[in-house]
């Protein structure tokens, strides 16, 4: 279980995050809402300990993550970042075993093991058959899908993803989706991504938190979180949704 | 999927390359030694029982104070100054990063010159107290360039350059005004300063080999954690890489390695620029693969240099630092004009 208690942080005078608390069962997808601005980013960032939170506490599986090390943490918590970065001249393979970092000597030298999961890992996210290309050389979609694939060999029970579908199109951003949801399910991995597509959060997360100038506007199911009054407020724009026949939120757009 | 490939292609041509150069530098000269003599001062000396001519006495003579010394000592200064250029370029992320460049050489000459004002390197004393002085002058050079250069999360060519022609600067005028009341040993410390070595004998040797041999170990134990250091710091960090504690390793140690090279010759530039460049179109960005092959590479460049130095104007000889900078300067230049197009 992850277990955020009270945390904040604030960058000279601006407040980013204020007080933030909420718990994350295991197996649990949390989408992470809010307009830009709102704190995901900085979220996601104080829980894989690249931003030092002011106070608060980050527990995961009762360990407190403020106070790990680089390499225990990251057998623990993997991240896809919003930002793709792919330096060039390394193949695809290279990459996805970069993934076994935390379980590798000092020397980065692989087991057959470590090979297998990479491999599966290439397998998962469809890009076994690109494993010997250069990786600067792929498209957009297929570059995300090597990070994702990166961030399965780390094999950890966290996932955090940071609107990993900003940059892709439609089609690669249900492949993303579907791929992601599939492995994430299967491995019972407890996942939170940051997603601008409210749709696409209502459709696929177990649990919302709605976050607004730092704070957490709510939190719980996606039906009970994503309603008209509070989007529209939160987004300062009138949105509305229409509701499936069984009287559940099933598409979420703004008023034209 | 291809298994990574296990046969050293390029180890086992580098590492042949490295035998080639050290045989011609061994021979080639002012006056050269016929392969015959040579082989046969070898045999005597290995296997004895042989009785030596006038010639090849004094063409031992040559070999054993001159040129197997100096052979050896460009043979290190080359790979400290190929690999810590590397390494630089990795940690920066940066292909234009070179100990030269980013001023981490001239910061070291500056340390030297102090040390050499206070006690010429005569003496024994001169020996450890240079490469000391020389590492303290290129970590604060290090230090400096970084912090001016760094924007943000990111360090762009520009910014790097110019920081690195700042504190070049800085340090040379430095070094220039303590040269200036140095008085008699003018003359040997403006050779050094173009890259000539005036020091001659096994000592300059035997001083910087243990800094050389233990800066490059350790440069090239890091290659895998400067692989993943390509993603940048952050994401570096999410995949387990203690990044603060292996940048200043790698800053430790590259300027370490620098620090000695440049004590013990003087100002050889581009070499780290040009040798590291070449091998990554070679064998891809693999840092393992890079930064020993770069210390191969380094030593073929430098002694093939060292080699024309002696030769173009024999009996005179250029400072090889002279030739490094004729080769390499256009060099750099092309590889600008190629980063202005796209990543390296």
């Amino acid at each position: 279980m992850l277990s955020v208690e009270n945390i904040s942080l604030s960058f000279d005078t601006a407040t980013i995050l204020d007080n933030v608390s909420f718990q994350l069962h295991k197996g649990k997808i949390l989408g992470l809402i809010g307009p830009n601005g709102a704190g995901k980013t900085s979220l996601i960032r104080s829980i894989n300990g690249s931003l030092r939170v002011d106070s608060g506490k980050i527990q995961f599986k009762k360990r407190d993550m403020t106070a790990l090390p680089p390499q225990e943490r990251a057998q623990l918590i993997a991240t896809v970042p919003q930002s793709r970065t792919i330096p060039a001249g390394f193949t695809v393979q290279q990459i996805v075993s970069m993934g076994r970092t935390p379980y590798l000597n000092w020397f980065g030298r692989t087991n057959p093991k470590d090979d297998q999961i990479v491999k599966s890992a290439m397998q998962r996210t469809n890009i076994l058959k690109l494993a010997d290309l250069p990786a600067e050389m792929l498209s957009g979609g297929e570059q995300q899908r090597v990070i994702l694939a990166r961030a399965f060999a780390q094999e950890t029970p966290l996932l955090l993803l940071d609107e990993p579908t900003t940059h892709l199109d439609i089609r690669y951003q249900m492949e993303f989706l579907a791929l992601l949801f599939e492995h994430v399910k299967k491995e019972k991995t407890t996942v939170i991504i940051a997603m601008h597509d409210l749709n696409q959060a209502l459709r696929f997360c177990d649990e919302i938190l709605l976050l607004s100038r730092g704070k957490v506007e709510a939190e719980g199911k996606p039906s009970k979180v994503l309603t008209e009054n509070r989007l529209s407020r939160v987004y300062q724009y009138p949105i509305q949704i229409r509701e499936g026949e069984d009287g559940v939120p099933a598409f979420i757009y703004p008023e034209y | 999927m291809k298994k990574e490939n296990t046969l050293p292609k390029w180890g086992l041509i580098l590492g042949a390359g490295v035998l080639i150069a050290v045989l011609l530098s061994i021979v080639l000269g002012s006056v050269n030694i016929p392969m015959r003599d040579f082989f046969t001062i070898l045999r005597e000396r290995v296997v004895g029982g042989i009785t030596l001519s006038a010639r090849q006495e004094k063409y031992a003579n040559i070999l054993f104070q001159l040129r197997i010394p100096r052979t050896l000592l460009v043979m290190l200064v080359g790979a400290a100054l190929a690999t810590s250029g590397g390494a630089y370029q990795g940690l920066f992320q940066n292909p234009l990063a070179d100990p030269y460049l980013i001023g981490v050489a001239s910061g070291a000459g500056l340390g030297s010159i102090i040390a050499m004002t206070i006690q010429w390197p005569q003496e024994l004393q001169g020996y450890f107290a240079i490469p000391i002085s020389a590492f303290s002058g290129a970590m604060l050079a290090v230090i400096l360039v970084y912090s001016l250069a760094k924007v943000g999360k990111t360090i762009h060519n520009t910014t790097l350059i110019l920081a690195g022609v700042a504190v070049s600067s800085f340090s040379n005028a430095l070094t220039s005004f303590l040269l200036l009341n140095a008085g008699g040993e003018l003359r040997r410390a403006i050779v050094w300063m173009m890259g000539g070595s005036t020091l001659v004998g096994w000592k300059p040797v035997l001083a910087a080999a243990p800094y050389i041999l233990v800066g490059i170990t350790a440069l090239i134990s890091m290659g895998y954690q400067l692989n993943v250091m390509q993603f940048g710091d952050e994401e570096a960090q999410q995949m387990g890489v203690p990044v603060k504690k292996v940048r200043l390793a790698i800053i430790l140690a590259a300027s370490l390695t620098t620090a000695a090279a440049v004590a013990f010759s003087g100002t050889i530039a581009f070499v780290g620029l040009v040798v590291p460049h070449i091998l990554r179109r070679m064998v891809g960005n693999d840092y393992r693969q890079i930064l020993p092959y770069s210390a191969l590479g380094g030593a073929i460049f430098l002694l093939l240099a060292d080699i024309a130095a002696r030769k173009l104007l024999a009996p005179q000889e250029i400072p090889v630092g002279v030739i490094t900078t004729l080769l390499g300067a256009p060099f750099f230049l092309y590889i600008l004009r190629r980063t202005k197009r796209k990543t390296w």
